[in-house]
């Protein structure tokens, strides 16, 4: 069934992104994730860790064009920085995410950035600092002021935002937001659309995949 | 950095491509699984590596180090008159004439440029203090000594220092590191084989790319010959004579399919392919395509040794994969294949709730417990996790009580890779050279399998080359005369490839097959020596069979892509 925000399917898909999202275990990545694509939210003792969520695909429409968005979620693999550097590989877009009601989780962006340089196919791949469960705003429980966000994502040079997951605060402007900017930068996108010439793709949908692109012969 | 759960139905040790198959496959069934490498990256003896990364490993220096210690007899080979140094001599040509200028107008512009990459050269070695190592073996410098001290020196005099150019073009090679992906054991996949055929019906193969390789070639009396790989290439072939091309056709139209014609072998079974391929009349050159460039058998013994069943099933294996993709029966897997399907595999089990821990150093594994979990694993920071089975590779066997202590053997592969300027034949960029033993000189068949940019093993202007001699007696020397052959022995009118860096190295890991210790400890070994990885999912799914009866092993993942 499509979400209210999936645009007609008859018209044509501009490009496909991947975007990640990383960041500390408990900072509610997977709760974003579903929020945007499923529109669900699950009380915390339900998904204590994130089971069975790969990616997630979803199409938007940002500025009259269509885009599809296929959404790699940590899979738990965060928890003691064992994210594979295969999860980094290709990814246009990345969603750093902390909790703001955790200092800690926002210390450990810098830790986020170090991975990400180390592993990230281009330099140019859009980020956004994403601080979340800004629903947690009473004094004493809010360990990072807004100001303090803003402040870091300037000096990493980046796109900021609060969300909640819970509330739907923010939620949608924080995908968008990363979409428009990919999509105001063809470097990273226009020269790699989908695989390479002759590549060949094991997706267990078709039995032969012939080799496109180079002649065999 | 303990996990807040310490007891798993399964705790998996090592992440080589079998323990991250059974990782994935028993998660998948629903058990709990606790995955643990004490390496920081995953893949075991199958990693892929950046340029820096590749050489810090394989010089080590590190004897105690149970994984590091399966490398050692590193040889570098840095070859000055390579393009990079032609470069470097270059820029220092152009810097000398712009300084000239430039000393015309302000003086002393020229020391400056030279102290200045000293400098570069000094920070490099700070912020990478494991290649000094490397440098000292190729370009003959004490880091401390000459680099570092000469810093504090004044340089005003100019002096030009004679290691510097050579010291200059390593350098400028090490930083284009992370465009290299260099498998410590370069593999391909049969396109029909049961790897090929698990990724799809799994869905694991999403996370993965693929490449079809272009070519076989086979060392033959002096000459690189391509191993034809269809029928077509059969009869267009001009150097086999006419009743020859008949004689392998109908050969080969018999292995696809020998099962149906046991009459035409059974007086054979048990006895050497050889004497087999001899008896079908086939000339000694078409044996040696059959044997080294289609079974893919270059091991000296194994070639006298091998039966005629073992044979044409591994003849057959070749023969199906031809002609699903490209004009081989391989694939080769982007950024290297087994550390990345060791990695996509892991990632299945990390979707499906397994843990996961690198860099994790063990002490213990004890299996001996009379009451409570069968398993118990001692981490190095003093935590204890418990389970009911324990599935590891045989780097941890050591680990386990004394009363178990594992008869294993070593199995040693010579290996070499080198980074050349140019591909050894034109167009093909991902190919295999087979030298067949005392083709050139050497002990042990070589493989040598070509990488390009296409697989992301190098940047586009590169070309990787891997090396590989199994069996015994296999030495340095096997590795060496198949890079002399096919560089500065290549023929006058091919294009004369020039070896940049070469890393050559030898791979010793403990095999052991897989054994069990009892009903719930079982090692396993990499498969280190073969050319493909035909046996993890084998010996995955017997293991899988073991710990979880009656499961299906490893069925399609639920498509993600349809709920949107």
């Amino acid at each position: 069934m499509p979400s209210p925000a999936s645009p007609p399917t008859d018209q044509e898909i501009t490009a496909t992104f991947k975007l990640l999202l990383i960041g500390d275990s408990g900072t509610g990545k997977s709760s974003l994730l579903l929020r945007f694509t499923d529109d669900t939210w699950l009380q915390p003792d339900e998904v204590s860790a994130t089971i069975g969520v790969d990616f997630k695909v979803k199409i938007v429409n940002v500025e009259d064009k269509r885009y599809k968005l296929t959404i790699w979620d940590t899979a738990g693999q965060e928890r003691f920085r064992t994210l594979t550097s295969s999860y980094y590989r290709g990814a246009q877009g990345v969603i750093l995410v902390y909790d703001v009601s955790n200092r800690q989780t926002f210390e450990h962006l810098q830790l986020w950035f170090t991975e990400l340089d180390t592993y990230s196919s281009s330099r140019d791949v859009i980020k956004i600092i994403v601080g979340n469960k800004c629903d947690k705003d009473t004094s004493g429980v809010r360990e990072v002021s807004r100001k303090d966000g803003e402040a870091f994502a300037r000096r990493m040079g980046t796109l900021f935002i609060e969300t909640s997951a819970k509330t739907k605060t923010g939620v949608r402007d924080a995908f968008v937001e990363v979409v428009r900017k990919i999509a105001e930068t063809p470097s990273l996108w226009q020269k790699q659309q989908g695989p390479r010439p002759g590549a060949v793709l094991l997706n267990g949908e078709e039995e032969e995949v012939e080799s496109s692109g180079v002649c065999s012969c | 950095m303990t996990a807040d759960k310490t007891h798993f139905d399964v705790i998996v040790l090592g992440t080589g491509l079998t323990e991250s198959i059974v990782a994935g496959s028993l998660a998948r069934a629903g058990k709990s699984v606790l995955h643990i490498d004490r390496n920081e990256f995953y893949g075991e003896h199958l990693a892929s590596f950046d340029l820096i990364n590749l050489l810090k490993v394989t010089n080590h220096g590190k004897e105690e180090d149970p994984f590091l210690s399966c490398y050692d007899e590193v040889e570098l080979i840095f070859q000055s008159g390579g393009e990079e140094a032609k470069e470097a001599q270059m820029k220092e040509e152009v810097l000398k004439t712009n300084s000239v200028e430039a000393t015309a107008r302000d003086g002393g512009s020229d020391v400056e440029a030279k102290s200045d990459r000293k400098t570069e050269l000094a920070d490099f070695l700070r912020d990478y203090p494991d290649m000094d190592a490397v440098f000292k073996a190729t370009c003959g410098i004490d880091v401390e000594d000459t680099v570092l001290s000469h810093l504090t020196k004044s340089t005003a005099d100019g002096e030009s220092e004679p290691w510097m150019p050579k010291s200059w073009a390593l350098l400028e090679l090490l930083r284009t590191s992370r465009q290299y992906n260099l498998e410590l054991c370069p593999k391909l996949l049969y396109s029909r084989g049961g790897l090929v055929e698990l990724l799809a019906k799994s869905g694991v193969g999403r996370y993965l790319e693929f490449k079809a390789l272009d070519q076989i070639y086979l060392f033959w009396e002096g000459k690189v010959e391509q191993a034809p790989g269809s029928k077509e290439d059969v009869f267009g072939n001009q150097t086999v004579s006419l009743v020859d091309k008949r004689r392998l056709m109908k050969f080969l139209t018999f292995a696809m399919d020998y099962e149906e014609n046991e009459g035409l072998f059974d007086a054979f079974k048990g006895k050497p392919y050889q004497s087999f391929l001899q008896d079908q009349k086939l000339s000694p050159r078409l044996i040696a395509f059959i044997l080294n460039a289609t079974a893919l058998v270059v091991e000296r013994e194994t070639l006298v040794t091998l039966s005629t069943e073992e044979g044409l099933a591994l003849t057959q294996r070749h023969l199906r994969s031809l002609g699903r993709w490209g004009k081989t029966a391989f694939l080769v897997a982007l950024y290297g294949a087994g550390s990345e399907l060791s990695q996509a595999f892991c990632r299945l089990c990390a979707v499906y709730g397994g843990t996961y821990i690198l860099k994790y150093p063990l002490s213990h594994i004890s299996i001996s417990s009379e009451s409570g979990p069968p398993v118990s694993v001692a981490a190095d920071d003093g935590t204890v996790y418990t389970a009911s089975w324990v599935v590891t590779s045989s780097t941890y066997a050591k680990y386990f009580d004394p009363e178990h202590k594992l008869e294993a053997e070593s199995q040693t592969v010579w290996r070499g890779i080198a980074i050349l300027d140019q591909p050894l034949y034109g167009q093909s960029t991902l190919n295999v050279t087979v030298f067949p033993p005392e083709s050139i000189g050497n002990v042990q068949g070589v493989m040598a399998t070509q990488q390009s940019w296409d697989v992301s093993s190098c940047p586009k202007t590169k070309y990787v080359v891997h090396f590989q001699a199994s069996g015994p007696c296999c030495s340095r020397e096997d590795i060496r005369k198949a890079l002399v052959a096919l560089t500065n022995d290549a023929p006058a009118d091919a294009a004369k490839p020039t070896v940049l860096l070469a890393v050559l190295y030898r791979q010793t890991v403990r095999s052991c097959g897989t054994t069990w210790l009892n009903d719930s400890a079982v090692v396993c070994t990499p498969e280190t020596a073969t050319p493909d990885l035909e046996q993890a999912p084998t010996v995955a799914r017997s293991i899988f069979d073991r710990i979880a009866p009656g499961e299906e092993f490893l069925p399609s993942v639920p498509d993600q892509s349809e709920d949107m």
